[in-house]
């Protein structure tokens, strides 16, 4: 297993507010991480820069290698947490566009997908359900072969059975030889696919360590590790 | 890529701005068809309409581009499209060139309502000939071409000042004002100071167009800069050469170029979606 991406001491203030300070880890592929930590902690930070979104911090981010760049965007498969497709698409003109601008997309996988999930190609996206955007834009990123899939609040506007159904997505449709950096505050939810935890608050890594270990050292959960490092 | 985004800029775009040229060619039709049938008052309401709609065609057009522009790239949906794998400074290069081709129709169909409008009002051919031949005589005929390139440069001035302005916006210190805010002062500021300074180069710069107001209709390049000019009218003399200086459209031409650049280097290096 390679290391796919590679951070070195990553620092990211927003004017005077710190929210990243010396930020080292790497990934390697074929595990599933969680980038677990409270609101504001810089999950979404540290996902929007490996995708390439942010470009003004300071330290080391490589990529397959590489700064971020518009190869490492071919390689790396981001899902945000906010709703980034046009209102006027329909589902298949999403999925069209995914095909035009990546190389690695399964557009057939994709629309199996939409349709084990009953979502209608034709259906606008302003039209439907925030659940429902959801879905379309996990079946989106994950019908693409890439390196390294980033995930942020994946889960976050999904009931419990949706939720089932997109950690299944997930879980069945990731290249064995990437890595999935998935950040989420439902841990009781995703703790099961897991392999790797990290922990950031403080403007740092607070906990990184396999979820194994966690279990074996602590005796405890990811949820009641969780719980016991950011109390209140 | 570019090929790529070209293509959904065009069908973006298209879904507003061609619902407006057909409601102008539909007013034209009208009015027209009311000089023909000699209805008095269907001829002058259907003639006023097709002039401000024709007006409204250019302000839509002008709206269209920096909505797209905002939303495309700085609303949520720049995480999609600064996550595309290509260099960001080509999503300016294909929105500039849509952009460009849309204005430059707006600006014909806004020319060709504001003539069907006059002819409704009854400003036929004949008016019109004549006015050129006034222009012929003072030999200023070939002169009227020098409109396009000026057009298209006011076309992409203001294009490359509207795209300098929203990117500025975006960036993390402007955050806290708020994009639409923050875009509107940046270009108010940066379309003042460069008018400023446009002005001041217009007068200054010893690089003129000197045109002969005595007998026959002479112009010709020179050095002089428009400060003796100026004087001479401002002294109630009468100059016997108009001096119009070119300092200031050189200088339009380097600073689109500067404001583009700049912008495609933000975009490239300096992005930071909120």
């Amino acid at each position: 297993m390679s290391n796919v991406v590679e951070i070195n001491a990553l620092h990211k203030c927003y004017g005077a507010r710190k929210v990243l300070e010396n930020v080292s880890l790497s990934l390697e592929s074929g595990t599933i991480v969680g980038l677990l930590g409270p609101n504001g902690c810089g999950k979404t930070s540290m996902i929007k820069i490996i995708a390439g979104i942010i470009q003004d911090y300071e330290g080391q981010v490589l990529i397959d290698g590489r700064v971020p760049d518009e190869y490492t965007k071919s390689i790396v498969s981001y899902l945000p947490e906010k709703t980034y497709l046009g209102d006027n698409l329909r589902a298949k003109d999403a999925l069209n566009f995914f095909e035009d601008f990546y190389s690695d997309f399964d557009k057939e996988k994709a629309k199996s997908m939409l349709s084990q999930f009953k979502l209608d190609p034709n259906q606008k996206i302003k039209s439907m359900s925030k659940g429902m955007q959801e879905k379309v834009q996990l079946i989106l990123v994950m019908s693409r072969k890439a390196k390294v899939y980033l995930l942020d609040e994946p889960l976050g506007g999904l009931d419990p059975a949706s939720r089932k159904a997109m950690l299944d997505i997930i879980l069945n449709n990731y290249s064995e030889d990437a890595v999935v950096l998935l950040s989420t505050h439902l841990i009781n939810d995703v703790e099961r696919i897991f392999d790797r935890v990290i922990m950031v608050g403080e403007k740092r890594i607070l906990v990184d360590d396999t979820v194994d270990n966690i279990r074996e050292k602590n005796g405890k959960s990811v949820q009641e590790l969780f719980e016991e490092v950011f109390k209140c | 890529m570019l090929g790529k985004l070209f293509k959904y800029e065009v069908k973006d775009t298209s879904r507003i701005i061609p619902f407006f040229y057909a409601i102008t060619a539909i007013l034209a039709g009208l009015s027209l068809l009311a000089g023909k049938l000699e209805l008095g008052w269907f001829k002058v309401t259907s003639s006023a309409l097709l002039l401000l709609v024709g007006i409204a065609v250019f302000i839509v057009t002008l709206v269209v581009i920096c909505m797209r522009f905002y939303k495309n790239l700085y609303s949520n949906e720049g995480y999609l499209s600064f996550s595309l794998p290509l260099k960001p400074h080509l999503h300016l290069v294909s929105k500039a060139i849509v952009s460009f081709i849309w204005m430059i129709l707006s600006v014909l169909i806004c020319l060709g309502a504001f003539f069907v409008a006059l002819y409704g009002l009854g400003v036929d051919g004949k008016v019109w000939s004549s006015v050129m031949d006034e222009i012929e005589r003072y030999g200023m005929g070939n002169y009227l071409y020098a409109i396009i390139p000026m057009v298209c440069l006011s076309i992409l001035y203001l294009m490359s000042q509207i795209y300098f302005s929203i990117t500025l916006a975006n960036r993390p210190r402007f955050h806290n004002i708020g994009a639409a805010g923050a875009s509107i002062l940046l270009f108010l500021a940066t379309n003042v100071a460069l008018k400023i300074v446009e002005t001041i180069l217009t007068i200054i710069i010893p690089f003129s167009l000197s045109v002969s107001l005595t007998g026959g209709f002479d112009i010709s390049l020179t050095a002089q800069n428009m400060v003796g000019y100026l004087m001479n009218n401002i002294n109630n003399q009468n100059p016997s050469n108009m001096v119009i200086g070119l300092g200031g459209y050189t200088f339009d031409i380097i600073m689109v170029c500067v404001l583009f650049y700049t912008t495609g280097r933000m975009m490239n290096k300096k992005v930071s979606l909120r």
